[in-house]
């Protein structure tokens, strides 16, 4: 393996690593849409005690407009039913001038209702009632997933991943990584602190024909781990689900 | 009556004629007809006579013409009876005083003298019959046609209500016979249809009544749940809390999910599945949701799997699984080993969820293998122990026309099997879209 030693990126990557790297998703401004006050209030403190601290809310498609307009938010969390139209209808309309990610939050479960919503373009879906808890790991993967671009470092537990530059730093040294495993880190970093599967993880780094990828996908992983794990042959950060997939530990 | 009759030219001849010989009477020894008979004599330009029985002389006559001779040899009787007397068409009569002939004007009648040999009397015979059979043929064919519309509009009607007895919605053709029959059942039809709507729409009201108000709740325990600066009690009090708004949410949804499938007409297996990578993704996204530590989860599977698809409802098949996971945690608290196994047998690929939990007995295991349709159960209240959740798999599991089983396996726990046929059609599988 080639390794560099360059003192300069190792005292950005330092200075970088001192905050909180999901701090910069918790500045994003959200727009909460509901026409039933409690539920506004109840996700509202959930975000707020989650560290968001620019949440806006409206309860009718009008006022949603507007607030697009004078707010420009980053993330939309919808309602379907409101008082004066439809979530789907209001999507509709705030993509005609912006384009942010959105998820829509409904008390219909219906299949046909789900499609829709995903089929419009919607990011995510969730029917009501939810597990708060999974309504704050959705909104941080669509946000991830969202602004990737404006911070490209991944920070891990002992190691700094800067996707921009393909470069991973652990203990004061520097070591490349290529483009496969650049995009493989992505993949499990956009679903951090999750199991995401063999198969899903081949089909966003090789495309769709993923057969035969898997041994490959595995020897991909084994040069990660020795770059970014302290101890590759006992890994902490980036876990094995033996038969399923690969898991990206992150610290939120 | 008679004044009617001889007002017809066609028939009155006849009639006139049979009233004749009483019309022609003796008073005086002079002969005297009717007035009204001569009236129509008149009329018709008919003429008339009588004949001596013995000596062949005219006794009476009326507008008797002139070349009629008033002489007759009994020759000449045989003559005239059979055909014409100078080109007169005439008829005789017998008279109690001889014999009585009426003559019609020249050219008025026809005469002739059928005389068939009997041997062609018989073939004649024959003959009727045979046209009266082939009467009967046609006659017959005419009832077989219209049995057979009978019969049509019968089976179209039993067929109709089999499948109203069996929950279909029908709309039978209402012409031809029985077509008030099949109106009715068309009206029930729409009836059932009109009952079923209301139910669903009944249950999406409730359910989504019952959603908003199950978030706050759902939020605000959690919240209390995970905030360290509460008091312990207090935060297991919240988890109680969750716990149960969670069930309360899941039997919102089952309700939901059972009523869209007793209408299995609208639900079809469309997508082309992959069973590893279904599997797979299944388990992760099941891990992801949260599961605690004490319920280890291990998957096992057939490499054969990797070129085999199944025609799934994905939505619905992972529900089905996801239903028999959950189910393992919910009847073992203290946690249980998991064990998902996907395997390639025969025509079929199985979905294994076995656990070394506390099982179910053989009864529990009979019920549940033999309970039928759900809602409309008298029996619900008593099945209802046995949650919905696993009659939501047998049902979502025979839309796929596949097979659920339920067994104790050797660790004391419950084994839950899922048969899914393969997909046959191999051009089609690499057509389709993979998942």
């Amino acid at each position: 393996m080639r390794r560099r030693s360059i003192i300069f990126p190792i005292i950005i990557t330092f200075v970088r690593m001192s905050g909180n790297r999901t701090d910069f998703l918790r500045d994003k401004k959200i727009l909460l849409v509901d026409d039933e006050p409690e539920v506004l209030d109840m996700i509202e403190s959930l975000l707020r005690d989650e560290g968001f601290s620019s949440v806006t809310r409206a309860t009718t498609t009008k006022e949603s407009l507007e607030q697009c307009r004078l707010h420009q938010p980053d993330l939309a969390i919808l309602d379907v039913m409101l008082p004066d139209g439809d979530g789907f209808s209001l999507f509709k309309e705030i993509r005609k001038s912006l384009d942010f990610p959105i998820l829509f939050l409904t008390a219909r479960d219906q299949p046909d209702d789900l499609l829709e919503g995903l089929g419009l373009g919607a990011d995510d879906y969730m029917v009501k009632p939810f597990l708060p808890r999974e309504l704050i790991l959705r909104i941080y993967a669509i946000l991830r997933r969202s602004y990737k671009a404006d911070d490209p470092l991944i920070v891990l537990n002992g190691c700094t991943v800067d996707v921009g530059r393909a470069e991973a730093y652990r203990n004061g040294e520097i070591f490349p990584l290529t483009a496969k495993e650049v995009k493989i880190l992505i993949t499990l970093y956009n679903s951090a602190n999750r199991i995401v599967t063999i198969d899903s993880i081949c089909n966003s780094v090789w495309g769709d024909n993923r057969y035969g990828y898997e041994n490959s996908l595995m020897a991909h992983i084994c040069r990660i781990r020795e770059k970014i794990e302290e101890n590759a042959s006992s890994p902490s950060v980036l876990i094995t689900v033996k038969g399923l997939g690969y898991k990206l530990n992150i610290s939120q | 009556m008679y004044r009617f009759q001889i007002t017809n030219r066609e028939i009155p001849i006849l009639t006139l004629l049979k009233k004749f010989p009483e019309g022609l009477t003796m008073k005086n020894m002079q002969f005297k007809l009717d007035d009204e008979i001569k009236a129509e004599f008149d009329k018709q330009e008919m003429w008339s006579m009588l004949i001596d029985d013995r000596s062949g002389n005219v006794l009476w006559s009326y507008r008797l013409p002139k070349e009629i001779p008033v002489q007759y040899s009994l020759s000449d009787v045989a003559a005239f009876s059979r055909y014409y007397l100078k080109d007169y068409p005439v008829s005789t009569w017998e008279h109690a005083d001889g014999l009585l002939v009426v003559g019609s004007p020249r050219n008025s009648f026809w005469k002739s003298a059928y005389m068939v040999p009997y041997s062609e009397f018989n073939i004649l015979q024959g003959f009727v019959i045979i046209v009266i059979l082939c009467d009967l043929l046609v006659l017959f064919l005419f009832y077989l046609y219209i049995d057979r519309r009978s019969l049509i509009a019968v089976s179209n009607i039993l067929s109709g209500i089999q499948s109203l007895a069996s929950g279909k919605l029908i709309d039978l053709n209402e012409k031809g016979p029985f077509s008030d029959v099949a109106n009715q059942l068309n009206k029930t039809s729409d009836l059932l249809k009109r009952r079923t709507t209301a139910q669903e729409n009944w249950l999406l009201g409730i359910s989504h009544d019952i959603r908003t108000p199950l978030t706050v709740i759902l939020g605000y325990a959690e919240s209390i749940e995970t905030n360290p600066s509460l008091p312990n009690d207090v935060q297991q009090k919240a988890s109680l809390i969750k716990y149960q708004s969670i069930a309360l949410r899941d039997l919102v949804n089952d309700l939901n999910l059972i009523t869209s499938l007793e209408d299995s007409v609208k639900l079809k297996p469309i997508h082309k599945v992959q069973p590893l990578i279904f599997g797979r993704d299944i388990l992760a996204q099941f891990l992801n949701s949260g599961i605690p530590d004490t319920f280890p989860i291990k998957l096992s599977f057939d490499e054969s799997l990797e070129s085999i698809k199944v025609s799934a409802d994905i939505h619905l098949l992972q529900r089905a699984i996801n239903n028999v996971l959950y189910n393992c945690i919910k009847h073992n608290p203290g946690g249980c080993n998991i064990t998902f196994k996907i395997s390639n047998e025969k025509e079929y690929v199985l979905f294994c969820v076995s656990d070394d939990g506390k099982g179910m007995t053989s009864e529990e295991i009979t019920t549940l293998k033999t309970r039928s349709k759900y809602l409309s159960n008298s029996n619900l209240f008593n099945q209802k122990k046995h949650g919905f959740g696993l009659y939501i798999v047998q049902q979502i599991v025979k839309i796929h026309a596949g097979n659920t089983d339920f067994k104790r396996n050797q660790m004391g726990g419950l084994d839950v099997v899922i048969a899914i046929p393969k997909t046959c059609n191999s051009s089609q599988q690499r057509n389709s879209h993979n998942i």
